[in-house]
């Protein structure tokens, strides 16, 4: 466990989006700081801001205030190739819709962010079958996305954000589009991958499913209202990141 | 592009090439098939413009065709011979002449089943038989079907003399041939010999491709061979054609006619009243600039619609391309979020569809190949012997890479603007919405109002997204063409419908003998002049002059006649002193209305001065001979201009080439009156 280490920092983050009638401010001024090893889950109604800061987190947006840091490096200020970089090293990110590549099998899916990285396609597709097995859906390297049930398909979201070992796996309501079984498998797996030593920061509206994590914190409005302890945030009972 | 980035994109391409091959292989399908249709427009437009010059070289054509004036006024066929052959010689050794080349017209007549007189080869169509290589060496016949005449008993027919005489390949001739005789000579001669014929082949000589009607109605030949020329030379010829190749690329200038006018009067003197037809002189380059003035709209016709064709291949291209581009939006932003760079995220889409582009370009040029058998328009296609595939490098090699270029650029624009992450910016300048949508909701148009413009004004995201822009440029440009179109259409309807607007200002042209035989005016005139459904009628003459040194199709008119050109610019003929131009021969001339030209037609007008008074649509009008007013080009000329001993040359049936006629309002063409008009009698059985 690192947990001494601060996976993620963030200090004074600002984000307002240009509407048609009026600036919409979806984050007014964000500090929150996410151990190595932690299991964080975002919790908030729907437009608090929960998955702008995801975003923002993974740099697919940029603050208009404040400094994000992600394993010691700065997200904010910096240019687009830069923070490709940045999330190839320490990001993977988990959507709610899955976000498959269809024209793509299951296997070119999780060897993706490895040839991304430029790792070559052999060595890529190796580490790839090894994430499918151990996930359980080995047997479905060949096949094509759009065949997997709900919940494989969000396995195999989370076998691609595995693919290049990332520092922060950042999940963006990764039972929402489940049925409750589904959602179940995916908590678990979650678990098992934060027991192993992975950080975690999820959002969900979910309270049930916030329950897995090892830490709630709550949003309302743009702003964090209170961040929990929460339950556990031991390891070593799951997949453990050097297994992976 | 980095290397990561052409490997991902060469991962992804390989990995979901199946998935996308339908996409790629309609755009490379679209690209191709309009691409090569406008490729092939282009090349069929040059091949067009530059067939009849091409087609000329091909047959090593004369650059001055003589019809020397039969009527010698001499006793025997010896004695018109030996001038003949003095002529030839004295040609043969002018300074500026390179080549000579002979045909002869045999006196022959079709013959009736009974063995008497059919129609007589002469106006309409005559044989003729060269022992020098005219046909085969010179001004080279191209034979479109069937073979060569090899024997004395085969013949090739032209074109034009297979219509008239309804004649194929295999087609068998009986011909009576008439020998020479004398002044004395009253109606028709015995015959002299029969002769049995076969067609071996059909085909067409260069100065019979056609161009209009004018050109159409040109008298076809039966072209036999030097075995038939050796039969009967020097016995039983009449017309004679003289090819000349001249230096100085054929230009027919001011020396060269001086040569002529010497040769003539060194021959029969300087008084002969035979002046006129002494020698007619065809200019192989203004018959060729004739060709192009009509080829050229064809061409430029052509060129248009490979134009267009080539503009719809972009933009659907472009919009093929956009539409690729903007459905793999959603990939490149999972990209992004994988950790792909912006170039790799572009890349990704831009590469299949660059391929793509590139295979459409290379379609167009194999399509733009396949229909070049089909490129060659215009007149020149008949004597097009080779008709198979042909390819212009440069347009299917500009044209590819432009294709290419255009649509790779556009692919490479759309797909640096789709980076994910400037369309993930843009997409939330979009949230704001359009500007005129913003003024819209200021402006309180209300709901409905606010919904329409959004659909016609905002794109949308994502799979769902429509390019507005370029479907509301496409309809403007849609309309704008459609408008054009239908205005173009319209006017040239107007126009049409009123042949005044293009010189024809008269009801009908009565020639005599293909335009170059003599109306005999004082039999004819008096019948024009009772009868009562003619309006007016005037009598016209037709020449090739030197203006300034050009050569120039006119029409010899009285002046202020009844029917007169249709002005353009000045006024008609008012008196001896002026002359009337067609605007493009004004142009030519680098003259303007008012200014003077020099005009000569060989011993028959030296150095005449004329004021140009006016400028006028002329008539498409003229002998089937040589060259003829069409529309801009040409001249008419006052009646004074050439001396009335050269206009009544033919004695007692001098008279004009042709008359133009006016009915009075209200004649139906063709109608019963017709079949009461005295003067459509007279056409019958006149000259």
């Amino acid at each position: 466990m690192t947990e001494n280490r601060a996976a993620l920092t963030m200090r004074g983050v600002r984000k307002t989006f240009e509407a048609e009638n009026a600036p919409v401010r979806a984050l007014r001024g964000v500090d929150l700081t996410v151990a190595a090893g932690e299991f964080a889950a975002l919790m908030g109604p729907s437009g608090c801001g929960k998955s702008t800061l995801l975003n923002l987190v993974a740099g697919l947006e940029l603050a208009d205030e404040g400094t994000i840091t992600v394993a010691d490096e700065e997200v904010t200020g910096r240019g687009e190739d830069d923070l490709a970089r940045l999330r190839r090293k320490h990001i993977g990110i988990i959507f709610q819709f899955f976000n498959l590549l269809e024209g793509m099998t299951v296997l070119e899916n999780v060897a993706l962010p490895a040839v991304i990285a430029g790792r070559k396609r052999k060595m890529a597709e190796t580490r790839a079958r090894d994430l499918l097995d151990l996930l359980g859906i080995g047997d479905k390297a060949a096949a094509v996305p759009g065949v997997l049930s709900g919940g494989q398909r969000q396995r195999l979201a989370i076998a691609r954000a595995l693919a290049n070992e990332p520092t922060l796996l950042l999940a963006d309501e990764p039972t929402g589009a489940l049925d409750s079984d589904g959602g179940q498998e995916v908590i678990e797996l979650l678990s098992r991958l934060h027991t192993g030593g992975q950080t975690i920061v999820m959002v969900t509206h979910d309270a049930q499913v916030a329950g897995a994590a090892g830490r709630i914190v709550r949003m309302l409005d743009g702003r964090i209202v209170s961040a929990d302890p929460g339950a556990s945030t031991e390891t070593g009972a799951g997949i453990p990141v050097e297994a992976r | 592009m980095s290397r990561p980035a052409a490997y991902l994109a060469w991962y992804r391409l390989r990995a979901t090439l199946r998935h996308r091959l339908g996409g790629y292989l309609a755009l490379a399908v679209l690209v191709g098939l309009i691409g090569g249709v406008a490729l092939a427009s282009v090349t069929a437009a040059r091949r067009t413009e530059s067939s009849y010059p091409d087609y000329l070289a091909s047959t090593n054509p004369s650059s001055l065709i003589i019809q020397p004036n039969t009527d010698l006024n001499v006793s025997t066929a010896a004695q018109a011979d030996a001038i003949y052959k003095h002529m030839l010689s004295r040609l043969r050794h002018l300074p500026h002449v390179t080549g000579l080349a002979t045909a002869d017209a045999v006196n022959a007549t079709m013959l009736t089943p009974s063995g008497g007189y059919g129609p007589v080869l002469f106006t309409q169509v005559q044989l003729v038989t060269s022992g020098d290589g005219m046909f085969t060496r010179q001004d080279r016949l191209t034979v479109t079907e069937g073979h060569r005449a090899v024997r004395a008993d085969q013949v090739v027919a032209t074109s034009r003399a297979a219509a008239v005489l309804h004649l194929h390949v295999g087609s068998k001739l009986r011909l009576g041939v008439w020998a020479q005789v004398g002044p004395g000579q009253k109606g028709l001669p015995p015959i002299y010999r029969k002769l049995d014929l076969t067609v071996t082949g059909i085909g067409v000589v260069s100065s019979q491709v056609v161009q209009d009607d004018i050109d159409a109605s040109r008298t076809g030949f039966l072209i036999g061979t030097p075995a038939l020329d050796r039969e009967f030379m020097p016995c039983c010829t009449g017309t004679s054609y003289i090819g000349l190749q001249v230096a100085d690329a054929g230009r027919y200038d001011a020396a060269i006619d001086q040569d002529y006018v010497n040769l003539a009067t060194s021959i029969f003197g300087s008084g002969s009243s035979q002046l006129l037809q002494l020698l007619q002189v065809y200019n192989t380059s203004a018959i060729e600039a004739e060709a192009q003035r009509a080829i050229y709209p064809e061409a430029i016709a052509l060129g248009v619609f490979g134009l267009i064709a080539g503009l719809a291949a972009l933009i659907i291209g472009a919009q093929s391309v956009s539409r690729q581009l903007r459905a793999a939006t959603d990939d490149a932003g999972v990209l992004r979020a994988l950790g792909a760079t912006p170039a790799a995220a572009t890349a990704d889409g831009v590469l299949g569809v660059l391929a793509a582009v590139v295979a459409g370009a290379l379609l167009a040029v194999a399509v733009a190949v396949a229909l070049s058998p089909l490129s060659l328009f215009g007149p020149v296609r008949q004597a097009e012997p080779g008709r198979g595939l042909y390819a212009d490098a440069t347009v299917l090699g500009l044209g590819a890479l432009a294709l290419a270029g255009v649509l790779g650029g556009v692919a490479i624009v759309i797909g640096y603007r789709q980076a994910p992450h400037r369309a993930a910016a843009r997409a939330q300048a979009a949230d704001r919405g359009s500007a005129l949508v913003r003024a819209g909701l200021r402006a309180g148009i209300g709901a409905t109002g606010v919904a329409g413009l959004r659909f016609a004004l905002e794109p949308g995201r994502g799979r769902t997204a429509v390019p507005v822009r370029s479907v509301l440029t496409g309809a403007v440009l849609a309309v704008t063409v459609v408008a054009a179109t239908l205005t173009f259409g319209a006017s040239l309807s107007y126009l049409i419908a009123r042949p005044a607007l293009y010189g024809w200002n008269f009801s009908y042209a009565l020639y005599s003998t293909d335009g170059w035989g003599p109306f005999p005016a004082a039999q004819v005139t008096p019948v024009l002049d009772r009868d009562k459904l003619i309006a007016a009628s005037t009598g016209v003459y037709f020449l090739t002059v030197q203006i300034n040194g050009q050569t120039v199709p006119a029409i010899l008119s009285p002046v202020r006649p009844a029917i007169g050109a249709q002005i353009l610019s000045g006024r008609g003929l008012d008196g001896s002193g002026d002359i009337v131009l067609g605007p493009a021969t004004l142009a030519a001339l680098h003259k303007k209305v008012g200014d003077k030209v020099t005009l000569r037609l060989g011993p028959v007008i030296r150095d005449k001065t004329l004021t140009i008074s006016g400028t006028a649509a002329l008539p498409a009008l003229g002998d089937t001979l040589g060259i003829h007013p069409s529309l801009s080009t040409g001249a008419v000329l006052p009646l004074g201009a050439v001396s009335k001993a050269a206009l009544d040359e033919s004695g007692p049936e001098s008279g004009p080439n042709a008359i133009l006629v006016r009915l009075r309002p209200g004649t139906l063409p063709y109608g019963p009156e017709w079949n009461d008009c005295a003067w459509a009698e007279q056409r019958t059985s006149g000259p």
